[in-house]
């Protein structure tokens, strides 16, 4: 048998015109929702309080501005960096659709129309000083802005004259945006490709440095718990209709039929495991949806609440769905957390560990690249990891969880594979 | 690509890692190096009834290369193999040619990497 030559995605039942309709309707989707939550000039008075807020974790841009004008920050930043995509005529592939949800979650809680430009500004700088196409790190800055809060706490959480602060607040963003394109390379094979919010992990050892900075400076951060509640029944609702509508197109689209999902759920899920590329987009859509109603059933099931933060857990699960979870894979991680709410000092219920469970799920390639059960394991010791390792950042980096996952996949791997390796002798 | 030397080894690692675990007795790597690309040519031998491993390798062989991707993902190759990996030899590399001998139980693998 010979075989030559590339494969050619014309051939795609959707092709990138399709997934680009895909990607700006979403944020279309998102503005519509929140524009018809309040009037405009409330929702341009909430977008000013929200680019204004320092927003380390947790603050819920629901209760800071409004979910009117939460909705649209959300999804003008979709808008933005699809667009973004666009003009440099990236090919849209699932790690496009991750990048682009998980900015679409944490808009809802952490990033803003002002931000989050510094941190892609430093990217920028760092692929110009070494004569290098930013497209190529174009990745990396869009998950980079898990640093943005430091942008916003300098600028408005600090006193200092303003002239000074804004000034220090961009070049600290300039300056965390520059730094993380090598550090993201070198700190990935750390948790061999098993923690899928790898950025995370970057930006919590960038974040952890800062702050000590910031700290032995005399600059002290509060912890801080802004958190909405009473809007689950219309949250809930927004979140299965896009869910079903994810299943339903998708269906549809493959021919109503489910090929794709069985091999796809076969995967480990490890970094990087493209499932657009590898299974195509209308599968891809399914496994989004699916996994995003999981997310949802698990909220309602533990009584959680549905609010910027929560609903951002869910849109990273969904957005990562075309980047390697499955069922299969975020299950086992849920309940390891689910288990740690069983024997542990705290509740389901708080609102930390309603995040943790969501999030966990960036250990899911631990169940898919093992067995099951090491997924549990992975969320029982996830969910204890990640309530202490957020202090060392302050909050800064937003993708708290996959600082945690990086250090619980770091220890957890090398033993695994090496009960993995005696059992294959 | 900075790092253009250490993409070419990795892929060569994974490659390497891949046929091993398919039990390979000889792996025979050849790199080439020009102004334009990196030609990479693996030739090796495997154990067993393999024929489903290798029809999803050249697959993911075939992938088309994804250069906003490399920064991202390249450090990752030839690391701890799950089999989906060769993926990011895939959208590491601009042309392919796999040649699988089922009955000799071999495969000649044809790479190259444009600079």
């Amino acid at each position: 048998m010979v075989l030559n030559g590339k494969l050619d995605f014309k051939k795609a039942l959707v092709g990138d015109g399709g997934r680009f309709f895909f990607l700006f309707s979403f944020g279309t989707l998102l503005c519509i929702f929140g524009m018809t939550r309040d009037s405009m000039p409330v929702i341009l008075s909430g977008l000013w309080r929200i680019a204004a807020e320092p927003d380390y974790l947790v603050t819920d841009y629901i209760e800071v501005g409004g979910m009117g004008a939460a909705f649209v920050n959300s999804g003008l930043l979709v808008l933005l960096f699809t667009g973004i995509l666009a003009l440099m005529k990236v090919r849209v592939r699932g790690i496009s659709i991750a990048a682009v949800f998980i900015v679409s979650g944490f808009a809802l809680f952490g990033k803003n129309l002002l931000n989050v430009w510094f941190i892609l500004g430093g990217v920028w700088l760092y692929a110009k000083v070494h004569g290098e196409p930013f497209f190529q790190y174009v990745y990396i800055a869009f998950f980079g802005t898990s640093l943005a809060p430091i942008v916003s706490q300098i600028m408005f959480g600090i006193d200092l004259p303003v002239v000074v602060r804004i000034a220090l607040g961009a070049a600290a963003g300039l300056g965390a945006g520059f730094v993380l394109p090598p550090l993201a390379a070198a700190l990935l094979p750390v948790h061999h490709g098993f923690n899928l919010y790898n950025m995370g992990f970057t930006s919590g050892m960038v974040g952890t440095i800062t702050v000590s900075l910031f700290k032995s400076h005399g600059f002290v951060v509060e912890r801080r718990m802004i958190w909405s509640t009473g809007n689950d029944t219309l949250l809930a609702s927004l979140l299965v209709v896009l869910c079903v509508s994810l299943i339903t197109v998708g269906f549809r689209l493959n021919g109503r039929s489910a090929a794709g999902l069985s091999p796809m759920w076969r995967q480990s899920g490890k970094l990087i495991a493209d499932f657009v590329d590898m299974f195509d987009f209308p599968p891809t859509m399914m496994n989004m949806g699916l996994n995003g109603l999981i997310g949802i059933a698990y909220l309602l099931l533990a009584r959680c609440d549905f609010n910027g933060p929560t609903i951002g857990g869910i849109f990273t699960i969904m957005g990562f769905s075309a980047m390697g979870k499955t069922p299969r894979t975020i299950v086992p991680v849920m309940l390891g957390t689910v288990l740690g709410g069983l024997t542990k000092t705290w509740s389901l219920t708080d609102p930390v560990v309603q995040l943790t469970a969501l999030f966990s799920t960036t250990l899911a390639p631990i169940a898919g690249g093992f067995v099951w059960w090491a997924g549990v394991i992975a969320g029982y010791v996830h969910s204890s990891v990640v309530l202490y390792v957020g202090v060392l950042h302050s909050g800064f980096n937003l993708y708290n969880n996959g600082f945690a996952g990086g250090l619980v996949a770091a220890v957890l791997v090398p033993l695994l594979e090496a009960f993995r390796r005696r059992s294959q002798r | 690509m900075r790092d253009e030397r250490f993409v070419v080894s990795r892929i060569v690692s994974e490659l390497m890692t891949f046929f091993f675990a398919m039990n390979a007795h000889t792996f025979q790597a050849h790199v080439v190096k020009n102004e334009k690309q990196h030609a990479i040519t693996i030739e090796s031998d495997y154990e067993g009834d393999q024929d489903n491993k290798i029809r999803e390798m050249t697959r993911l062989l075939r992938m088309p290369r994804a250069r906003e991707m490399e920064n991202y993902s390249w450090s990752l190759s030839g690391d701890i193999s799950t089999g989906q990996e060769i993926y990011l030899v895939g959208i590491l590399t601009d042309t392919v040619s796999v040649e699988h001998d089922g009955e000799a139980k071999t495969v000649r693998i044809v790479l190259t990497r444009e600079l």
